[in-house]
C-alpha cells in the first residue's frame, strides 16, 4: 500500500507527539508521587456532623502520639471545613477527607495531595509537606453555582525540621 | 376708624397679590446662567462644604442619618437652582437658609461643581454589600452570600434558606447571632464563617440590599 511522504511524515510525528506526553505524564507520576488513593471506608454522608470523627468539634489538625499529623476535614458546599489550617512542615500528614453533601475533589497545588471526596466514602490521603507557605486547597469537582468559590487555606508552618 | 381701614384693606390685598404674582424661581435658564452654573470650582466648594454643609449632608454628600438628602452626584445645574433658592427664600428652609446666605452666586457654583462630581449613593450593582452578595471577599475568605443562598437569594438545597424580604432590623440581628456564635446551628459553621468576617457597616449594608429586593 502507498502512503504519500507527508502523511507517512505527520504519522511519525503524532506517534512521536503522544510518547512524549505520555513519558511527561509517567515521569511527573513516579517523581511527585501521584498515586490512586488506596483507602476504601464507607460513612453516612448525611449525618457526618453525627458521628465522632466528622463531628464540628473533632475537625483539624491533631498530632498523634508518633508525632505524625493527622487532619480531619469536610467538603460541604462550599469550602473545606475548617477552612484553615495549620500543619508542620516534614511531618508524617494523614488527610481524612469525606463529603457532606455531593461530590467534591481537593487538589492542593505545590504538593501531591489531590483526591476526589466522594459522598458516602472516608478519602484518605497521606503525605510529607516540605516547603513551608502558604498552601490553596481547591476543589476541582463540579460540586454547585459556588464551586469556582470553594477553597480552603492550608499554611505549613517551619518547625525547624527543613533541611538546611 | 372706618377711612383708614379701607386704604389699609386695599393696600393688604395688594401687597398679596404682588407676593402671590410672585415667580416661583429666580433663576432663570438663560445661556448665562447655564454657563455660570457649570463653570464652578469644585476645590473651592469643597472648602466650603468642609466648613458648612459636612455637618449636616456627609462627608461625600451623603448623610448618615435620614434628616437630610444625598446631594452628591446630584445634577449640578439642579444643585445650584436649589442653593440659589434657599438663598432667595424661593425655597424655604430655614436650616438651608442660614447656610447659604451669606455665600455668593459664585460659592454657590463652586458648591455645586463639588457635590456634582461626587459619586451618588450607589443603588443596583454599585450598591454597598452588591460585591459581597455576588462575588464575596477572597481576601477575607467571604464566600459570596449568593453562592450558598442562590443566585437570586432564594435558598437553596437543602438547608440553605431564601433572604428576601426580612425586615432589615430583623436581618442585622440574625447576622449578628450567627457573628457572635449565639446562633449556631448552621452544620459546620458554613454560616457563622460568612458572618464572622463582616463588620457592622457590612451587615448594614447587606441587611438594606435584602429588604430592597423584591420578592417574586
Ligand atoms: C443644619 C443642617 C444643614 C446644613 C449645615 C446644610 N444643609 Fe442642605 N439641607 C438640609 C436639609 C434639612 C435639607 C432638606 C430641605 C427640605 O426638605 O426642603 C437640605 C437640602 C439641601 C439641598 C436640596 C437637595 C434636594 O435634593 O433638593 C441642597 C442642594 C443642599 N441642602 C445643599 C447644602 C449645601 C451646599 C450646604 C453647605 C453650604 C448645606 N446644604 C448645608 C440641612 C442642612
Ligand atoms: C457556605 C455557605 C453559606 C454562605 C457563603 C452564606 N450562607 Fe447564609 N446560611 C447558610 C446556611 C447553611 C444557613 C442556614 C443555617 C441553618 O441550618 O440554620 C444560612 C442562614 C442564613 C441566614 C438566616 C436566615 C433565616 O431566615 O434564619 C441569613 C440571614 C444568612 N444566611 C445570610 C447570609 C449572607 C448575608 C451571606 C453573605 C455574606 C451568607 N449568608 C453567606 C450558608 C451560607
Ligand atoms: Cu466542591
Amino acid at each position: 500500500m502507498h502512503i504519500n511522504r507527508y502523511e507517512k511524515t505527520w504519522i511519525y510525528v503524532t506517534g512521536v507527539l503522544t510518547a512524549v506526553m505520555v513519558g511527561v505524564l509517567t515521569f511527573y507520576a513516579i517523581a511527585n508521587n501521584i498515586h490512586p488513593p488506596s483507602n476504601v471506608e464507607t460513612i453516612d454522608s448525611a449525618s457526618l456532623h453525627l458521628t465522632a470523627e466528622f463531628a464540628e468539634e473533632n475537625l483539624g489538625v491533631k498530632t498523634n502520639a508518633d508525632g505524625s499529623v493527622t487532619v480531619t476535614l469536610v467538603g460541604a458546599r462550599y469550602g473545606f471545613y475548617p477552612r484553615r489550617i495549620e500543619v508542620p512542615a516534614n511531618t508524617p500528614l494523614k488527610f481524612r477527607m469525606a463529603s457532606f453533601d455531593v461530590l467534591h475533589g481537593v487538589h492542593v497545588p505545590g504538593t501531591n495531595v489531590a483526591t476526589m471526596v466522594v459522598p458516602g466514602y472516608v478519602s484518605e490521603v497521606n503525605t510529607v509537606i516540605p516547603t513551608p507557605g502558604e498552601y490553596t486547597l481547591f476543589c476541582n469537582e463540579y460540586c454547585g453555582l459556588g464551586h469556582d468559590q470553594m477553597w480552603s487555606r492550608m499554611v505549613v508552618v517551619d518547625n525547624g525540621s527543613a533541611p538546611q | 376708624m372706618r377711612k383708614l381701614t379701607i386704604p389699609f384693606a386695599v393696600g393688604g390685598a395688594l401687597l398679596f397679590s404682588t407676593a402671590a404674582a410672585e415667580p416661583s424661581s429666580e433663576v432663570a435658564w438663560t445661556p448665562d446662567t447655564y454657563r455660570f452654573a457649570q463653570s464652578g470650582d469644585a476645590a473651592n466648594g469643597k472648602k466650603i462644604a468642609v466648613e458648612v454643609c459636612d455637618e449636616c449632608h456627609g462627608a461625600g454628600g451623603v448623610s448618615e442619618e435620614d434628616d437630610f438628602p444625598n446631594i452628591a452626584g446630584q445634577l449640578e445645574t439642579y444643585l445650584y437652582k436649589q442653593l440659589v433658592d434657599f438663598k432667595s427664600g424661593k425655597r424655604k428652609n430655614r436650616k438651608m437658609r442660614r447656610r447659604v446666605k451669606d455665600l455668593n452666586e459664585q460659592e454657590l457654583a463652586d458648591l455645586s461643581a463639588w457635590y456634582a462630581q461626587l459619586p451618588a449613593e450607589p443603588q443596583g450593582p454599585e450598591a454597598p454589600g452588591h460585591e459581597l452578595v455576588t462575588r464575596g471577599d477572597p481576601k477575607r475568605m467571604i464566600t459570596s452570600c449568593n453562592a450558598c443562598h442562590g443566585a437570586d437569594a432564594k435558598g437553596a438545597d437543602l438547608d440553605v434558606p431564601m433572604l428576601k424580604g426580612q425586615p432589615a432590623d430583623l436581618f442585622v440581628e440574625m447576622m449578628e447571632n450567627f457573628r457572635d456564635g449565639s446562633r449556631a446551628n448552621d452544620v459546620y459553621g458554613r454560616m457563622r464563617q460568612a458572618a464572622e468576617a463582616l463588620s457592622d457597616e457590612e451587615i448594614e449594608a447587606l441587611a438594606r440590599y435584602y429588604a430592597g429586593l423584591p420578592v417574586q
